[in-house]
């Protein structure tokens, strides 16, 4: 129900592709994912949410991980190219001005 | 009894995607718009994600759920979803009910945001404690201009 797949650019950055809801049963398969990621030194992770149409509050905490990450490590965790349904929840949860957010990947 | 639908099923996480499949079914029949039904699955998620974690703490004990249209008046119909468990009584007085506060990336903590978005997305929600477990109530009043706040947001 959620496919995550991790590539890596280049030494200094990470892309992240989410496909899928982002729920109570998937959440816990993205965080095994992203957590290696987060014991990273150093560089940038971008997360593209481009295929999520949905996510709860349990895929938005293990996103706050990775802000927390970025702040550690001053990297930037960059959230890419929301659909308008999850940029709703963003916004109605005020994390909307919090996270780093960019439109489509280059 | 047309518009409405109940089942009882185990309190699993893979079980989350029934209880949106039926919430899909009256959003649509209401015919809400895309953000709307985003946000009414959302809240049922949530407190479906609470009452599996903390009610019963992982254990897959039976849980009710009925989601149903209701005609408040001539111009008006409404969403309601209850859950019923029976789980231990739910002590909500810690729950923070009022509005989400802004934050900031250097004080935000994970965790913690599932009732708070619970309370800004339902119009009611309303807690009974039973003999043995709890009854949940949420109810969804249609918002025609939600897409303007989101907008002008």
């Amino acid at each position: 129900m959620l496919e995550v797949e991790v590539k890596n650019v280049n030494e200094h950055e990470t892309w992240v592709q989410l496909t899928g809801d982002v729920n109570i049963q998937t959440s816990p398969s993205l965080r095994a994912k992203l957590k290696p990621l987060f014991e990273q030194k150093g560089g940038d992770i971008h997360i593209d949410l481009s295929g999520v149409s949905f996510m709860d509050s349990s895929g938005i905490a293990t996103l706050v991980e990775g802000l927390q990450w970025a702040r550690n490590r001053e990297g930037h965790f960059v959230l890419h190219d929301l659909q308008e349904t999850v940029n709703d929840i963003f916004v109605l949860a005020k994390l909307d001005t919090v996270f780093e957010m960019a439109g489509k990947p280059a | 009894m047309k518009n409405k639908l109940s089942l009882t099923l185990p309190a699993q996480c893979d079980c989350v995607f029934i209880l949106r499949s039926m919430v899909n079914v009256l959003c649509k029949r209401s015919k809400l718009s895309a953000i709307e039904k985003n946000r009414v699955g959302l809240a049922v998620d949530e407190l479906y994600a609470n009452i599996v974690r903390h009610g019963y703490q992982g254990e897959p004990k039976p849980l009710t759920f009925d989601a149903e249209i209701m005609h408040e008046n001539e111009a008006s119909e409404a969403l309601m979803f209850t859950f019923q468990d029976c789980a231990p009584v739910f002590d909500i007085s810690a729950w923070k009910c009022g509005e989400i506060e802004p934050c900031c990336a250097e004080t935000i903590t994970a965790g913690g945001l599932g009732i708070p978005l619970i309370h800004a997305i339902m119009d009611e929600v309303k807690h009974e404690a039973l003999e043995h477990g709890n009854r949940w109530t949420l109810l969804y009043r249609s918002k025609k201009n939600i897409k303007k706040e989101v907008c002008d947001a």
